[in-house]
């Protein structure tokens, strides 16, 4: 494949709880997100995927290990250039949009920070070349979010994030708390985007049908840490840990006659504190294929195929 | 009847009876409400209040009363007239007299204005201050963020009262000691309040979105901070200054607050005490504007707070 245009290394966050506790909520994750495609994250809620996602973009300072992007290294205070490459949609389209401010104002965000545009007729051009860009028309530029809907306002949100033409998209969970009829239109219209543009998305969520509706590839979280990741199909046919073979057999099917036969693993057991956590395997205390070695080291990530990583002692081969 | 897809007795509908019809997508994302502002949308709900208009009504009467009746009135608050003291209410004296033979309608709206403008400073103050340490507590946090909290907190755990009265103690009588001494612990709410909202703000999504933009420090605290603390800052102040206005009272009325022939309302409540057997009159007219003011302040700060901040609406 290209060359990477992001690249994480041994990445880690860590949050103090109270005294001398420490959770990690992201612990030495290491993934290449390459030109074009959208890298998939899924993951149970609290498995660190929105801190990852956070900690990538630079909104929070890494605990341990390193992020690349297009070979330079991203920090907190990042230089404005890069600032311009990376953005992000979130999760809420009520809360990340500033309440007191006019739609035009909040797209021109980026732009009037960076002086992208040389006059007042340039911008407004610009923003209506935004909100083109994602279905909405020109007459809405000046009124305030309240105004709008859920879909609309994330598709604001989105229109925002283009607004100083990135190349990289971190979209986190940005459709779940959407409804399912408005869901698959913002999926569309960033896949549109994605085409006409050649961005690249990390793309965050639970939901693995979405997720693999839109995703090249797909990496599984689990406490933290990266089990798998593989390209979307080779996951779905093949899911090798165990982890990520729970988690598919827990979709339904949409035909009733086979979703009959759907044989569900149920998971039992308690997911690990990922505060002060014990050595060992993230997962031993769900799985079923635990040993004695799965306690006393943890995994590595194996390329077990080609492109297909699985972090898992019991999965040597597929 | 329900018509099914499969009835057997319905004839099947010729294609060509059937149109096409597209979604226009432009259509589909209108929005036919009126364009309003925020601001706008509050003051229609606000409109629909109907008490909390009433109560603003008041306040307005009130506040007109005080600033033009001692000025139309032939008397002044401090002219005495001892052939006519303890008068009742009469064509020269529309409220009586006191004890001194004032006029009591000039010295009732003259007190009203000085209670008015104690409440009003103080308030005023109280912003000042506490919207200053508590942003600057939020933005800053870790270290300082810690002591300045630490530094209230002392300040609560002082009863205000005590604090208060030393101020009246150690300066010489006035409306601006008293405003001084009001101030001292007043602030203290108002600080907590906007840091609480600060901090939520910073952790929420258009501050991060913002932050990503690249919108640095000051920016974000003019375009994004400051316009969405203004609604709690507001509604705080209509609770401070009825606050501020009966602390001042009940100074005046335990005596350490002002002196005669000054009038507040807690000075015209003294005297009216003092004569209750003889001229009981006397304590209902500033009892009632007080109550007045109390009561309506807090209606209007609660019509203003469920119509700016819907949210809140407990």
């Amino acid at each position: 494949m290209a060359g990477a245009l992001l690249e994480v290394n041994g990445l880690s966050r860590y949050f103090t709880v109270g005294k001398r506790k420490t959770l990690k909520a992201v612990d030495g994750v290491s993934m290449r997100i390459y030109r074009g495609e959208t890298l998939g994250l899924v993951g149970e809620s609290g498995c660190g995927k929105s801190t990852l996602g956070r900690t990538v973009i630079g909104l929070y300072e890494p605990t341990a290990g390193t992020v690349r992007f297009d070979g330079m290294p991203v920090s907190p205070k990042r230089g404005s250039s890069l600032a311009l490459r990376m953005q992000m949609i979130f999760q809420d389209p009520y809360t990340s949009l500033n309440p007191r401010m006019k739609i035009s104002d909040i797209l021109a965000e980026g732009i009037d920070n960076h002086r992208l545009v040389r006059s007042k007729a340039e911008r407004s051009k610009r923003i209506a070349e935004l909100l083109e860009s994602v279905g909405l028309s020109e007459e809405h530029a000046n009124r305030y979010p309240h105004e709008f809907s859920g879909g609309q306002r994330q598709r604001i949100c989105i229109a925002r994030a283009l607004s100083v033409r990135p190349d990289f998209i971190i979209a986190d969970e940005p459709i779940s708390s959407l409804d399912v009829s408005i869901q698959a239109q913002v999926i569309n219209l960033m896949r549109d985007l994605q085409d006409e543009m050649g961005l690249t998305y990390l793309f965050i969520a639970h939901d693995m049908s979405v997720v693999r509706c839109i995703s090249n590839r797909i990496g599984v979280m689990y406490l933290g840490s990266l089990v798998e990741l593989a390209e979307s199909e080779a996951l779905f046919a093949k899911p090798t840990h165990p982890y990520t073979q729970a988690l598919l057999s827990a979709i339904p099917i949409p035909d009733p006659s086979e979703e009959r036969g759907r044989h569900r693993i149920m998971l039992s057991g308690a997911v690990r504190s990922p505060i002060d956590m014990p050595p060992g395997c993230r997962f031993a205390s769900r799985c079923q294929a635990r040993t004695k070695l799965c306690d006393e080291r943890e995994p590595e990530l194996r390329e077990l195929a080609p492109g297909h990583f699985c972090a898992c002692h019991q999965s040597n081969c597929i | 009847m329900i018509i099914t897809a499969r009835n057997p007795d319905m004839p099947a509908i010729p294609a060509e009876l059937f149109t096409p019809e597209t979604a226009d997508s432009l259509e589909m994302e209108r929005i036919s409400r009126e364009h309003h502002s925020a601001a706008y949308d509050g003051w229609i709900r606000l409109r629909k209040n109907k008490g909390a208009l009433v109560c603003l009504d008041v306040l307005a009467l009130l506040t007109l009363f005080a600033l033009i009746a001692p000025i139309i009135s032939p008397y002044t608050y401090y002219q005495t007239d001892y052939m006519a003291k303890l008068k009742p209410p009469s064509a020269a004296h529309w409220l009586g007299t006191d004890l001194f033979g004032r006029d009591l309608w000039t010295r009732m709206w003259y007190g009203t204005r000085i209670s008015l403008l104690i409440g009003l400073c103080a308030a005023a103050i109280n912003i000042f201050i506490g919207v200053l340490y508590g942003a600057i507590s939020a933005l800053m946090g870790g270290v300082v963020d810690a002591v300045m909290q630490r530094t209230i907190e002392v300040l609560v755990g002082v009863p205000s009262l005590i604090l208060v009265i030393l101020f009246m103690m150690a300066l010489p009588p006035g409306i601006w000691t008293i405003i001084l001494a009001l101030s001292v612990t007043g602030w203290v709410q108002m600080a907590r309040l906007v840091r609480a909202q600060i901090l939520r703000m910073k952790g929420m999504e258009f501050v991060l979105a913002a932050r990503l933009l690249g919108t640095g420090t000051w920016t974000m605290i003019r375009r994004h901070l400051i316009p969405n603390t203004v609604g709690v800052i507001i509604i705080q102040v209509m609770f401070a200054i009825p606050s501020a206005i009966f602390t001042e009272a009940f100074l005046s009325f335990i005596g350490i607050g002002l002196a005669e022939p000054q009038a507040s309302l807690g000075v015209l409540i003294n005297n009216g005490y003092s004569v209750l057997r003889s001229s009981p009159y006397m304590l209902v007219y500033p009892a009632v504007t007080i109550v007045l003011l109390m009561v309506c302040f807090s209606i209007v700060g609660d019509g203003l707070r469920d119509a700016f901040d819907p949210r809140m609406k407990g």
